[in-house]
C-alpha cells in the first residue's frame, strides 16, 4: 500500500460526522456531568485493572470512580474466575477493602470484622447469634458486571450490560485480544494527576495529529508530523469511535541525538525511534502495522474514556475519570515485555521514559486553560477539522450514549 | 561469552559524574530543573564522548550486580537521558511549554490508587 493511501484524511463530513461547530457546555455544564454519571460511567464498559494483577486466588485490586463515590472490587476466585463488587459491607456500609491492590483469600471489614470470601459471600460474622436470624446467604458483597479483555479487566455498573464486552470493543477483533492480552506485559511505569479540566479535554488532547507540529515543537514535532497521523472513524462501532495512527516522516526532521540512537539499540521504548530488537508479544497478526516500514503506533479511542496506544514492543493506557465537570484524575501507564536485566536496557527504558514524559507535559498544558474559556462563557463552540475527525467521532459517541440507549 | 569490555578511563570527568549521579529518575529530573544551563552542559559534554563506552561496559553486567563505582558510574549515564532535551531541543533547563513535570506524580502499578 502506498503512503497516499495510509496517510489518507476522511473528508469532511464523512461517516455522517457532520461539519458543523461543536458546542463546548458538555465540557462545563453541572447538569450535562450528571446525566454523564448516569449515561456514561453506570452504563458502559470501563477499564478498571490489568488481569495479570489478580492472577491467583485471592488476589484483589481496587478502582474508584471519583464522581460516583464508587469503590469497586476486583478478585480472582478459588474457581479462577475474575469478580466484581461494589466495595460496600452489607452490614453497615463501610469500604471492604481500603488498599489498592493485595492479596485476601477472604477479606475482612475493618469496621466489626464481617468476612467476605473472593466470590463475594459473606463467609463469617463475628457474633453472629447477636443478629437473631441472619441469612448469610443473601448478604454477599453486590456483584457488578465483569469481563476481561486483551488482559485489561473492563467494569460494567450496568447490572445487566446492553452489550458484551467483545461486542462494544468491535473492530478490535480476537487478534488485539490476544497481542494485549499476552502473558509477556508488564508494567513498567506511569504517573497520574489531577487537572482543573473536564475529563474529556485529556481524552481529545491525545486523539489527533493536527496539534503535534505546535503543540511539540519542543520534543518530538519533526519525528510525527502531524500529517503523518491519519486517522479513521468506526461509525459502527459502541465503544471504539476512532483511531489514530503515528507514522515517521520519510526523511527524519528535527534532532535526533546521540543518546536517543544509542538508546535505540537496546529496544524500543521510546514511541519515536526505530527500535532495533525483536519482541517476546510478538503474535499480533493484523494489529500491529509492519508492513508500512514508517509506522510506529495506533492508537485507539476506548469509549468513554480511554485511549490505548498499540505498538510493537510497548502499550501505552491513558485514563482519565471525572471528579467534578471542571476537575478530573489523569493517569497513563506503560507496559513492555521482557525484564529489563542489563544496563542497556535500563538506558533504553529511562531515555524513553523520560522523552514520553517531556511530550506528555506538553500535551497536558493547554487543558486547564480551554476549561477556564469554556467556564467563562468565553467559548461556546469548537472548530473541528479533517485532521481532528476524532474528536467529532467521539462527541457524536457521546451524544449517541446520553440518549440513554447505553448504545 | 562474548569479550570483555574494559572500563573506560573517566578520571577526568569524576567531579562531573558526582554531581549528576543520583540513585532516581526523580532525583536526577529536579537536579536537571534547578541547574544552570552552563552546568547542564558541561556535564553532558563531558560525557558524551565517553558515554557509548560506558554503556558498552555496564551493559555487561546484570543489573543486580552493580556497585560501587560502576553503580554510580551507571547513575550517570542515566543522567544523560534527562538532560538530552535541555541541550538540543530547549536550550534552557526546564521546558516552558508543557506543564510543571513534578505535577506528573510516578505510579507504583496499574492499579495503585489510595483513595481515602
Ligand atoms: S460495616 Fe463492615 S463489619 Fe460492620
Ligand atoms: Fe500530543
Amino acid at each position: 500500500m502506498g503512503n497516499a493511501n495510509i496517510m489518507a484524511i476522511p473528508p469532511l463530513g464523512s461517516d455522517e460526522l457532520g461539519t458543523e461547530a461543536i458546542p463546548s457546555d458538555h465540557y462545563s455544564s453541572q447538569a450535562f456531568f450528571e446525566q454523564e454519571k448516569e449515561h456514561i460511567f453506570k452504563k458502559t464498559w470501563l477499564m478498571a485493572g490489568r488481569e495479570s494483577d489478580v492472577a491467583e486466588h485471592g488476589d484483589f485490586i481496587t478502582y474508584f470512580i471519583d464522581a460516583l463515590e464508587t469503590s469497586i472490587i476486583i478478585t480472582r476466585d478459588q474457581h479462577g474466575q475474575v469478580n466484581a463488587f461494589y466495595n460496600a459491607c452489607t452490614h453497615r456500609g463501610a469500604h471492604v477493602l481500603t488498599e489498592p491492590c493485595g492479596k485476601a483469600k477472604f477479606m475482612t471489614c475493618d469496621f466489626h470484622g464481617w468476612v467476605f470470601d473472593s466470590e463475594g459471600k459473606l463467609a463469617d460474622v463475628p457474633g453472629e447469634e447477636l443478629f437473631g436470624d441472619l441469612d448469610k446467604s443473601k448478604l454477599g458483597l453486590k456483584p457488578v458486571s465483569v469481563d476481561v479483555w486483551g488482559g485489561f479487566v473492563f467494569i460494567n455498573l450496568d447490572p445487566e450490560p446492553s452489550v458484551s464486552l467483545k461486542g462494544y470493543l468491535k473492530p478490535l477483533n480476537e487478534s488485539f485480544d490476544k497481542y494485549l492480552g499476552n502473558k509477556d506485559w508488564t508494567w513498567s511505569y506511569g504517573w497520574r494527576s489531577t487537572f482543573n479540566a473536564n475529563w474529556k479535554l485529556l481524552v481529545d488532547a491525545q486523539i489527533e495529529g493536527y496539534h503535534v507540529d505546535q503543540t511539540h515543537r519542543n520534543t518530538i514535532a519533526g519525528a510525527i508530523p502531524g500529517t503523518h497521523a491519519p486517522s479513521i472513524a468506526y461509525p459502527d462501532s459502541i465503544g471504539v469511535p476512532a483511531r489514530i495512527s503515528a507514522y515517521r516522516p520519510e526523511h527524519m526532521m528535527g534532532v535526533q541525538t546521540d543518546v536517543a540512537l544509542l538508546s535505540a539499540k537496546h529496544g524500543a521504548t521510546s514511541l519515536y525511534t526505530k527500535p532495533e530488537k525483536e519482541f517476546s508479544a510478538d503474535d499480533g497478526e493484523g494489529v500491529l502495522n509492519e508492513d508500512h516500514p514508517l509506522w510506529i503506533f495506533d492508537a485507539y479511542l476506548l469509549f468513554p474514556n480511554v485511549v490505548l496506544f498499540v505498538q510493537k514492543g510497548q502499550i501505552l493506557v491513558q485514563r482519565t475519570l471525572p471528579i467534578t465537570p471542571s476537575e478530573c484524575l489523569w493517569e497513563v501507564d506503560f507496559y513492555h515485555t521482557g525484564d529489563v536485566e542489563d544496563f542497556g536496557q535500563l538506558f533504553n527504558s529511562e531515555q524513553g521514559r523520560i522523552q514520553i514524559r517531556d511530550v506528555l507535559t506538553e500535551d497536558l498544558y493547554t487543558a486547564e486553560g480551554i476549561q477556564m474559556n469554556f467556564n467563562a462563557g468565553v467559548i461556546k463552540e469548537i472548530q473541528i477539522n479533517q485532521q481532528e475527525m476524532p474528536i467529532r467521532a467521539y462527541y457524536h459517541r457521546l451524544m449517541s450514549a446520553m440518549k440513554g440507549t447505553g448504545e | 561469552m562474548s569479550e570483555v569490555t574494559a572500563r573506560p578511563d573517566v578520571s577526568d570527568i569524576e567531579v562531573e559524574i558526582n554531581l549528576w549521579a543520583l540513585p532516581t529518575t526523580e532525583d536526577r529530573l529536579v537536579k536537571r530543573m534547578n541547574s544552570t544551563m552552563d552546568e547542564i552542559n558541561s556535564f553532558h559534554y563531558a560525557m558524551l564522548p565517553k558515554l557509548p563506552a560506558i554503556i558498552e561496559y555496564l551493559n555487561q553486567f546484570k543489573l543486580t550486580d552493580l556497585a560501587g563505582d560502576d553503580l554510580k558510574l551507571s547513575r550517570a549515564a542515566l543522567a544523560m537521558c534527562e538532560v538530552d532535551n535541555a541541550v538540543y531541543k530547549w536550550k534552557t533547563p526546564i521546558l516552558n511549554t508543557g506543564i510543571d513535570t513534578l505535577r506528573m506524580v510516578k505510579k507504583s502499578g496499574f492499579s495503585d490508587r489510595v483513595i481515602l
